[in-house]
């Protein structure tokens, strides 16, 4: 018998799509050729496979190998591949039995010297073995963890291709590992705490209604003023992941290769990329596409530091993921949708200088407007809340600090939690993805918000479009309350977190 | 609705002074200026122009009168001589008056001069500092409440909040342009332009279409300066053009006001040094009609539209504590420190749709 078959997985977006790895020999002379659209680090799998192969004793058959992938129009990358041909090739040569590779998914990199190494994807392959109904899935050691948190499949780890080839052939028993639980939220080092922050309590109070009801915020202010030191602490305040989220956030992280101990832990990414990041590393994309920060901030906070200083396409790509909560990359391969239920956190300067109003600001009013034409664009319309962050008054550097403060980051986020049980009770998704409809049937808001919000309106002190955002804002405002149904105070209070223009007009 | 109520000469010479505009520009000092434009056509042309040129200029003057025409009737501007009898009287006194006063807008010529008795000019620097900015428009806003015309010259900072702030308090303003009345320079104050056009009126004494040469501003200053009783300079660095404006009032023996600035700020050197020099003080509306109606005799404040008897009480405190720098709700909270910083955010809000504050772009609140 000189074809043999590997099952493996290729990553398509997020997602894994079967791949059969058919290896034929046949007469004639030698020659080794892997068809069905690899990719260039495919295409080198060759001399890996024949090097581990000739490292770990065994014999490369003097023939006509042929390697197909199949299907072959689906584009692959990547070196994950390797064992997969490596294990077909060795069972068409006889070198073990072919029935061995019946229920079994392969998904790792060789090295020259036969070792097997893990690549991005692990997670991913191992939930396509399940659905597809594989018994195992072999993988690289260091690769075990991160395959196990898959249940109802067997995670086979080894060490290099001979010690596969025992497993495989029964010659060792293959230890049953334990599935991985979740790293509970609060044993991860928590050394970031919002009673640190002295002051800004209305930063804060912008904060926690941002995060009860997952709204965008934009904060403004002069460099150094502290927007940076809140950002971090974002975190703190958010509630767990569910156990769905963390796996979709997992997934994630493992198609990018960003795995790590902390893969599992329950608490909601936080991404901040440098205002020099390119608009496919921000939004996602690349020949193959590959998630970009958005993604990678799915059911977390995407904070852009310094937004003026991204770069213009980056910027107006977000529009469309802020709206939809996914974005769609299109390619000549195919189109590939990923998610990106993010909270937007912004920092920015009020003009380009940052000390815009008061006497050092030096800048002229061209400077200003082309400023404002980045900032007041489409992009911050978007965004549901805005607020400005003075300078502090005094510094305390002694003493009783705590009376300054806004609060813990525990109390916050009890409140915030609070909040967001609400939302749950009332409908599938946050405040700030709620549409209008949604609401009209629950009384969610009393006659004198519907008043207001028209007088605000009639004054032209907001755009049509911000009206809904207010409404959305003024609802999770009376969530933090627990207050069924949302009154005028509410609106008002959303009202004052809502600013037309950002920068010196 | 437009009406030509100047003659041919002046016309000509209107245009005379477009077409040689690029040539005066090289006459550099101020005082030679106006000795140009003091000069009849003929005695112009012969002191400006090229001597070969001299001839097709009067020729294509002679074709241009007629598009100047048609152009002011098609587009709605008026335009008067000094031997019409709509002709402002108080450019009759200056020795370079305007051949031609070009005028569009909603307030016709005739009920400007009602107001030219008390017209006041607002000028400072187009780097005008957000301190300069709010006070112009405040004075604006406070003159036009007690019925007086505010006059200025659509430059970027000081003079556009002028405009502003004369607008939003729903009265007149006149702009002296240094370009056509039709153009609207600076570009980007179209939007300002049209407003003005719409609630006020718009003077030039270039035609229609021209657009300004340096010395177009300091010539306009002079009109500014004529038309007013009185011109309040807010905020002029030590070069500042408004300083010039301010000179030229002097010289014609009008009064001069200054608003006084911090020391150590450049931007305010200007009007600090006017102060010195014996300019009157303005620090609000009441100083500048106290200087020229005399102390008690008006109260700005009476025409204020401001009445907060029924607000309710938190709210009016919170109003008394406005600090006119505007607050924000950070520093409300330092002054009213048993309010939560929502309920502050919540009443900001609230005076802030009942039209008692408005917001700046920093989103601090402004009485």
């Amino acid at each position: 018998m000189t074809l043999a078959r590997a099952t493996t997985f290729a990553i398509h977006g997020l997602h894994p799509c079967e791949v059969t790895v058919e290896v034929d020999l046949r007469r004639g002379l030698p020659a080794f050729t892997i068809v069905g659209c690899p990719d260039v680090a495919l295409k080198e799998a060759r001399e890996r496979v024949t090097a581990a192969l000739f490292n770990q004793g065994f014999e490369l058959p003097l023939k006509r190998i042929t390697v197909n992938l199949a299907p072959a129009d689906l584009p692959k990358r990547g070196p994950s591949f390797d064992l997969a041909i490596a294990c077909a090739l060795l069972a068409a040569s006889g070198q073990i039995p072919l029935a061995e590779l019946a229920d079994c998914v392969f998904y790792s990199e060789l090295t020259l010297n036969g070792s097997l190494l893990s690549c991005p994807g692990v997670l991913v392959a191992a939930e396509g073995a399940r659905q597809h109904g594989f018994q195992k899935i072999l993988v690289a050691g260091s690769a075990a963890e991160e395959a196990s948190f898959i249940s109802d499949i067997a995670v086979v780890p080894a060490v290099s291709l001979a010690e596969v080839v025992d497993l495989l052939s029964g010659k060792r028993q293959v230890v049953k590992r334990k599935q991985v639980h979740l790293v509970p939220a609060d044993t991860e080092e928590e050394c970031l705490d919002f009673v640190d922050v002295q002051g800004h309590h209305l930063a804060l109070r912008a904060l926690e209604i941002a995060a009860a009801g997952g709204h965008n915020i934009l904060m403004v202010g002069s460099p150094g003023i502290g927007k940076t030191m809140i950002a971090k602490r974002i975190s703190t305040i958010l509630p767990s992941l569910t156990d769905t989220q963390v796996l979709e956030v997992a997934r994630v992280r493992s198609v990018v290769g960003e795995i790590g101990s902390s893969c599992f832990t329950s608490s909601p990414p936080f991404r901040s990329p440098h205002h020099t990041i390119s608009s496919a590393g921000l939004l996602g994309g690349g020949s193959y596409p590959r998630p970009g920060e958005i993604t990678l901030a799915h059911h977390g906070v995407l904070f852009l530091d310094e937004l003026a200083e991204f770069s213009r396409p980056a910027l107006e790509g977000l529009r469309q993921p802020l709206e939809d909560q996914r974005i769609t990359i299109v390619r000549k391969t195919a189109a590939v949708t990923f998610p990106a239920a993010f909270m937007l956190v912004a920092a920015v300067n009020p003009c380009p200088c940052g000390y815009a109003g008061s006497e050092r600001c030096c800048c002229t009013e061209a400077d200003l407007s082309r400023y404002q034409r980045k900032l007041n664009s489409p992009l911050i319309d978007r965004i549901d809340m805005t607020v400005s962050i003075e300078r502090p008054e005094k510094l305390i550097f002694h003493g009783d600090r705590d009376q300054k403060s806004y609060g813990s980051s525990a109390e916050i986020r009890q409140r915030v939690c609070i909040a967001r049980e609400r939302q749950n009770a009332r409908g599938k998704s946050l405040n700030a993805q709620m549409q209008l409809r949604d609401w009209q049937a629950a009384n969610v808001f009393d006659n004198t918000v519907h008043e207001r919000i028209d007088e605000i309106y009639q004054r032209g002190l907001v755009s049509a479009r911000a009206v809904i955002r207010l409404l959305r804002v003024a609802r999770t405002i009376a969530d933090l309350e627990d207050l069924p149904v949302a009154s005028e105070k509410h609106l008002l209070e959303a009202f004052s977190f809502r600013q037309e223009t950002v920068v010196r007009a | 609705m437009a009406s030509l109520l100047s003659c041919e000469n002046c016309v000509q010479k209107s245009l005379a002074i477009a077409l040689l505009a690029g040539r005066i520009e090289y006459q550099r000092h101020r005082q030679k200026l106006r000795q140009i434009l003091a000069l009849e056509a003929e005695m112009l042309i012969a002191a400006v122009a090229k001597p070969e040129a001299q001839r097709e200029l009067r020729q294509q003057i002679k074709e241009q009168a007629a598009y100047v025409r048609n152009d002011c009737l098609a587009k709605g501007i008026t335009a008067v001589c000094q031997h019409s009898e709509l002709f402002p009287a108080a450019l009759c006194e200056l020795s370079d008056l305007p051949a031609v006063l070009y005028h569009m807008g909603a307030v016709p010529l005739n009920k400007l001069a009602e107001g030219y008795s008390t017209a006041i000019a607002i000028v400072g620097a187009r780097q005008a500092t957000s301190y300069g900015a709010e006070v112009a428009r405040k004075l604006a806003t406070q003159l036009v409440q007690a019925n007086l015309l505010v006059v200025s010259g659509m430059a970027l900072g000081i003079d556009c909040a002028a405009h502003n702030g004369a607008l939003i308090a729903g009265g007149q303003t006149l702009a002296v342009l240094a370009s056509g009345v039709d153009i609207a320079y600076p570009a980007s104050k179209r939007r300002l332009y049209q407003q003005i056009l719409g609630q006020g009126a718009v003077v030039s004494e270039l035609p229609p279409g021209f657009r300004p040469y340096k010395w177009c501003f300091p010539a306009r200053n002079r009109l500014i300066a004529a038309l007013s009783v009185m011109t309040v300079v807010v905020e002029a660095s030590e070069r500042s053009g408004s300083l010039i404006t301010a000179d030229f009032a002097a010289q014609a023996g009008k009064a001069v006001a200054a608003v006084p600035g911090p020391v150590n700020s450049s931007r305010s050197l200007g009007t600090n040094t006017l102060l010195f020099d014996g300019a009157y003080v303005v620090r609000d509306g009441q100083d500048i009609v106290d200087a020229l109606f005399g102390a008690g005799s008006i109260n700005v404040d009476q025409f204020s539209t401001q009445q907060t008897g029924q607000l309710a009480q938190e709210l009016r405190t919170l109003l008394e504590e406005m600090s006119p720098q505007g607050e924000t709700a950070s520093s409300l909270q330092q002054k009213l420190p048993n309010r939560p910083i929502s309920l502050l955010a919540t009443q900001l809000a609230e005076l802030e749709v009942y039209g008692y504050l408005r917001r700046d772009f920093q989103g601090r609140y402004l009485k």
